[in-house]
């Protein structure tokens, strides 16, 4: 995971593979913690969709759609709205695979009213055992 | 950061507070002690320090590091010294949304709104030091809820989040896919795929970094601050402030001789809408001997409108002991807003007590205030 900041916002970016079986259905939840504000929006298979603002059990390949070997960009921006706290989080989890896992991040923001941005990249890989 | 962090208090308040604090001294009173609020830091007020710079730690470490640095790891009683900090705010809270925090439990209120404050003066001569010290504690029962407004302003906020995310990941995504292509062209094992998400994580943060030094994504981020900022985030409705705290001296400031001085509990109530707010507030400032102890029972009401605001208050004084008595104060406030930070302000009234030189209240004058709110009461 890398933790970076670029023109004033603070950007989280990491990757990471979650094995699925042949004919999994996998869903995504993205919740925004530490009381701030945030919005997802996520790109498969060259599709985008916007959260509303971000996602609950929502999910990414409907229609009996392969999932193994595709890829998930996810991108939630939090910005902070609370003058206790300058933390914000994200935890994304992802159902319906060989196992659901949760994938929690955060970080703190340098100033109120500040911009963390949360780059995080699923590679979903086949697990047939 | 810190929800210790009193909003500033609009200046013309100050002038309709200033002969009361006048008056306050004279009955042995801290000067912010007579503020018809509860103190954000009462352990600040009972030591009648006004603070240059406070501590404010966001996190458990930096907490300890804050008090080991203060006190020379735990050996000496620092001179000048202020530290505020909310245990709440200090934790990570993951599993916590925004609508989580609309309207509040009483175990939730506590758990949120307890800060603590501890200060160290010096309050002697450079012949006679003598090290003042004081702690307190403050939390709210009740603290109302997030407004209508608001919530609806970060349903807004978090919807031109997600957009401002899809237009960007538009972008990048298409580059990220190419990335990681390069990345794992030459992978061969599971291992060496994992390996490989380090060298991929580098390629997308390049990939950011000089879409960004160009314009082509965040450039939307002062604006989604803007929307932020216009976010109000005082609450609304019934809220009870408890606050305490007791000051001590040490003579030489040896800790081991440290006396108790003073304490003092307030209890505040309000009833906040954006227009309209209620205050009432009791207080009681015990002394050691050396002064009277006093008990002030008072209430508030505040009208505001966008250029106007009249307030009027009154409090109700009991000072203890033979040379004690009963005094009230009671005070008219009329604010116009001349320009946005600029307000004239007309005070008029009687303070406590009435043989007292300066007890009439009659003055007209013009302050300036930077606070986006003019009055704002309760906790937070």
């Amino acid at each position: 995971m890398i933790t970076k900041e670029i023109d004033g916002n603070i950007f989280v970016i990491d990757s990471a593979f979650y094995p699925v079986k042949p004919g999994s259905q996998v869903s995504l939840t993205v919740q925004v913690g530490d009381f701030q504000a945030g919005g997802t929006s996520y790109s498969w298979q060259g599709k985008q969709e916007l959260g509303r603002p971000n996602f609950q059990d929502h999910v990414v390949n409907g229609g009996g759609a392969k999932i193994a070997g595709t890829i998930l960009h996810c991108m939630t921006k939090v910005l902070d709205i609370r003058p206790d706290t300058n933390q914000t989080s994200v935890t994304f989890t992802l159902k319906g695979g060989v196992q659901d896992r949760s994938f929690p991040y955060g970080v703190q923001v340098a100033s109120d009213h500040g911009v963390a941005v949360y780059q995080i990249t699923f590679i979903f890989v086949e697990q047939t055992q | 950061v810190n929800p210790a962090v009193p909003r500033p208090l609009p200046l013309a308040l100050c002038l309709l507070l200033g002969p009361v604090a006048t008056l306050g001294a004279q009955s042995g009173t801290p000067a912010d002690y007579n503020a018809l609020r509860t103190p954000a830091s009462p352990a600040f007020v009972l030591l009648g320090v006004e603070p240059s710079s406070v501590e404010r730690p966001n996190t458990p470490a930096d907490f300890a590091a804050s008090i080991l640095s203060a006190t020379s790891n735990l050996s000496s009683l620092p001179k000048d010294f202020a530290l505020e900090t909310s245990p709440f705010w200090l934790l990570r809270h993951a599993r916590n949304s925004w609508q989580d925090d609309v309207r509040r439990n009483l175990v939730q209120s506590v758990a949120r709104t307890f800060t603590l404050s501890v200060a160290t003066s010096e309050l002697g001569t450079a012949d006679q030091p003598v090290r003042g010290l004081a702690a307190s504690g403050r939390f709210s029962l009740l603290s109302g809820r997030l407004p209508d407004s608001s919530i609806r302003a970060i349903r807004e906020l978090e919807q031109a989040l997600a957009s401002s995310a899809e237009k960007e990941l538009r972008i990048l995504a298409p580059l990220f896919d190419d990335a990681l292509t390069r990345a794992m062209a030459s992978a061969t094992t599971q291992e060496d795929s994992l390996a490989r998400l380090a060298l991929y994580d580098e390629m997308k943060l390049s990939i950011i970094a000089e879409l960004s030094r160009t314009g082509v994504i965040g450039s939307d981020s002062a604006e989604l601050r803007r929307k932020a900022e216009r976010i109000a985030t005082a609450r609304t409705g019934v809220m009870v402030d408890v606050a305490g705290g007791a000051a001590w001296r040490a003579p030489s400031a040896v800790i081991d001789s440290a006396d108790f001085d003073r304490w003092g509990v307030w209890l505040n109530a309000s009833y906040t809408t954006p227009d309209v707010s209620f205050i009432a507030l009791a207080r009681y400032l015990g002394f050691d001997g050396t002064s009277h102890d006093a008990f002030d029972v008072g209430g508030k009401f505040v009208y505001t409108r966008d250029r106007y605001a009249v307030s009027a208050e009154y409090v109700g004084r009991h000072i203890k002991g033979d040379q004690g008595g009963d005094q009230w104060r009671l005070a008219g406030v009329l604010d116009y807003r001349v320009t946005s930070t600029l307000w004239l302000t007309g005070t008029f009234g009687r303070s406590f007590d009435d043989q007292a030189r300066g007890s009439l209240l009659a003055q007209l004058g013009l302050s300036l205030n930077l606070s986006r709110e003019r009055y704002t009461f309760g906790g937070e």
